[in-house]
């Protein structure tokens, strides 16, 4: 601490990444040192391959095993032993030793692939992708190209923005005393929220096009994420990092093949990142190499982390749905049982196999609107505000926007995937018990079969 | 793309909050750079600062925001490619000292920072970044007299309505009374006291509250702002280290306490923007976006 010492000032705050002063202070004489610590690298390359744990050379999966991943899941769907819970609370991470009934997702995983089809799942590489690979390992991450025109065009959009006369409530100005709202500046922030959501969505579904190379079962995603949401439960972190981890890992499946086995990697290093970025107080990385019961060592999360922010391009800063769901539930009156229906279903929808390429705005909308529907507030259905605080989605015109609202409520109805510890969660009071009034709501409207009256006046 | 052996090291800048500060030089182009090198052995892996960092970083695009050219990934350690700024307004202020007596600057000058650095606030905070580190060492300039925002090391994007953060934020000479007594809540207002205190600092040459600790830190504000209670702050006494025993002072004159230090007369649209940014109260302290708007700065915006 206090490195900062040539302003006089002794008093520097303290900073999450504290340790890395000590090591700036050497750093200009490391260069000296390149041939021994050279050497050190190599011999703990050689270790690690050795001991079969996490390179990067080794994270994605060639494509010609890609068939074999598809074979393997064919009944995923059937699994039950998955269930069982396989984490514990946060306080028996440091205490409780490993309790090796419960195994990691992995192992479990591989079972049942034996269980069911006897392939083996070993991956070797073909030698061109391994060229490919080791030629990154110097490489730009992030490369600034002028943006110019971009911003100009934005210039122009502001403008024509503020003469359009207003059909809408300013429900903005009510809270102008608040400086939690940061009133003076939501409209530029939802500005830029809008834009940027765009740029950090997945490219493509991966779960849903057969025909993509990083295709996955959704069955596969299903356990993840079930999986992330019990963790992030145990480790008490905000909502906002559940919902990044999603889509940090969503992004990065949908241009990478990562083998079964590290699956389980990718989703927990997935949160290991969500969570640095989102959180004020970190769990420990020995906490999430712990959580995973041996699946995932310190060393493999680390090399996973890197590659995966190398693979994202650092690009973790993204518009989180918890915003837009703010944003509208003011539309309506922030009533509360509303918005707490309405962060079960968006939690849902962001698990859900269906929703993975929409847009966190309109993921926010669809909560929203059927959680409003739910508690039975009718009035207005949707009106000018409701679309203006949503982001200009008018409902009740917009077709494709209420096929995504069908296709939620019969998901919730008649799940094609499992999303158990989810439906655990929000069955418990913490949660107001909230499930069984939403499920038996979806199931009443898909049994009478009426849907389509949802969106009439 | 760029490659780490495209650039040539040149002197040690300094260091930088969790990193090493290089001058570098862009060999194909000849532009010099700022090669910001970040290790990558600590014990919890890529540093939560540098996350935070770059991703933040390489959405803000501004005059008044130190760009982000690249990032280069070499065995272990990160190097983030800046624009090069000639110095910073620290080491700029300390240069004009003349033997121990700290010189202010010219308030044209002043008036052109400051005008500068609420510019770049703003721009962060309309892209829900708070900075959370402003500071003269943090606020990079040139020969041109441009000034521009750097080092995001602290910084965070903020969700509205704004969670609860870490109040072990900001250096403690430019940290805001409510972040001292232990709020939470804060949001952009946390931005502008630092502000504050700069334009303070550019006007007479040395910091306006240089406390040692905090409580000794809020002692020096409640003696030159007065002491706040619940009439003047309302809220001000549920505040987790708000003390009821706080030796009660009165507001004292800025204008008198700064004059003294500077050889321009002081302006009084100067002296309101200050009280502006200097209000205990976070509620009432002034915005970037409003600050831009006050007289002080008419010269400038009558032109846009």
């Amino acid at each position: 601490m206090g490195s900062n010492n040539n302003s006089g000032n002794t008093n520097i705050v303290k900073r999450t990444g504290g340790e890395n002063m000590e090591n700036t202070v050497t750093a200009a004489n490391t260069s000296t040192n390149t041939s021994t610590s050279d050497l050190k690298e190599k011999s703990r390359i050689s270790m690690l391959k050795r001991s079969n744990t996490f390179n990067p050379d080794n994270f994605v999966t060639p494509q010609s095993q890609q068939n074999v991943s598809s074979n393997v899941n064919t009944n995923a769907n059937s699994n039950t032993n998955l269930s069982t819970p396989m984490v514990r609370s946060r306080r028996a991470l440091t205490e409780v030793p490993v309790n090796q009934q419960k195994q990691p997702l992995e192992k479990q995983h591989h079972q049942l692939v034996h269980q069911q089809t006897g392939i083996n799942t070993k991956i070797r590489r073909e030698p061109s992708e391994v060229a490919s690979l080791t030629s990154t390992k110097k490489r730009s991450i992030y490369k600034d190209e002028e943006e110019q025109e971009a911003a100009e065009e934005s210039k122009s959009v502001k403008k024509v923005k503020s003469s359009s006369p207003r059909k809408w409530r300013d429900l903005d100005s009510d809270e102008k005393t608040d400086i939690c709202m940061v009133t003076e500046y939501t409209d530029e922030i939802f500005d830029h929220l809008y834009k940027r959501e765009l740029e950090t969505l997945p490219t493509h579904n991966y779960l849903e096009d057969l025909d993509s190379p990083y295709h996955l079962r959704p069955s596969m995603r299903a356990i993840l994420v079930d999986w992330l949401v019990e963790v992030h439960e145990k480790f008490q972190c905000y909502p906002e990092t559940l919902f990044l981890t999603i889509n940090i890992m969503d992004r990065f499946l949908a241009k990478n093949k990562v083998t079964l086995s590290k699956l389980q990697l990718l989703a927990v290093t997935s949160l290991f990142i969500a969570a640095k970025f989102e959180e004020v107080t970190l769990p420990k990385l020995s906490d999430y190499a712990y959580i995973t019961d041996g699946a995932a060592s310190k060393h493999d999360i680390k090399s996973a982390e890197m590659f995966m922010l190398t693979s994202l391009s650092f690009d973790i800063a993204w518009p989180n749905p918890m915003n837009f769901l703010r944003r509208i539930s003011k539309a309506d009156s922030y009533d509360f049982q509303t918005r707490s229906i309405g962060k079960f279903l968006l939690e849902y929808t962001m698990c859900c196999h269906k929703f993975i390429n929409i847009k966190p705005s309109v993921m926010s909308a669809m909560s929203m609107f059927v959680a409003r529907k739910i508690s039975q507030r009718n009035n207005p259905i949707w009106d000018e505000t409701f679309k203006h605080y949503s982001g200009d989605i008018d409902v009740l015109n917009d077709q494709s926007f209420q096929i995504l609202c069908k296709e939620l409520i019969n998901e919730i109805a008649s799940p094609q995937t499992r999303l158990d510890s989810l439906i655990l969660k929000f069955k418990k009071p913490k949660y107001g018990a909230i499930y069984y009034k939403v499920y038996d709501w979806c199931k009443n409207q898909t049994e009478n079969d009426s849907l389509d009256s949802l969106f009439s006046v | 793309m760029a490659s780490f052996s495209q650039f040539k090291q040149l002197e040690k800048l300094g260091n930088g909050t969790y990193a090493t500060v290089y001058k570098g030089l862009n060999k194909t182009t000849g532009v010099y750079v700022a090669l910001k090198e970040v290790k990558l052995d600590s014990e919890e892996g890529t540093p939560s600062t540098a996350i935070r960092e770059i991703s933040l970083m390489k959405e803000l695009k501004h005059d008044n925001v130190v760009r982000l050219y690249d990032v280069i990934h070499t065995e272990n350690k990160l190097t983030l490619v800046f624009e090069y700024m000639d110095n910073d307004l620290k080491k700029y202020m300390d240069s004009r000292t003349v033997g121990n007596n700290p010189q202010g600057l010219e308030l044209n000058l002043v008036k052109y920072f400051q005008w500068q650095l609420m510019e770049g606030a703003a721009f962060c905070h309309e892209n829900k970044i708070l900075h959370r580190d402003l500071k003269p060492q943090n606020l990079l300039i040139n020969n041109k007299g441009q000034l521009k925002l750097g080092d995001f090391g602290l910084a965070r994007a903020f969700g509205i309505p704004v969670n609860t953060f870490s109040s072990e934020v900001v250096t403690l000479w430019y940290r805001a009374p409510d972040v001292l007594m232990g709020s939470r809540t804060y949001s952009t207002s946390i931005d502008m006291w630092s502000c504050g205190c700069i334009l303070a600092e550019m006007v007479t040459g040395k910091p306006l509250f240089p406390g040692t600790n905090d409580e000794e830190q809020l002692k020096l504000i409640f003696d030159i702002m007065g002491t706040p209670n619940e009439s003047t702050w309302p809220g001000v006494s549920s505040l987790p280290k708000f003390n009821l025993n706080f030796p009660q002072k009165l507001p004292r004159d800025l204008r008198s306490i700064l004059q003294v230090c500077s050889k321009e007369p002081l302006d009084d649209n100067l002296i309101d923007l200050l009280h502006g940014l200097l209000q205990l109260n976070p509620d009432m302290r002034l915005s970037a976006k409003q600050a831009l708007h006050h007289p002080w700065f008419a010269e400038y915006y009558q032109h846009v």
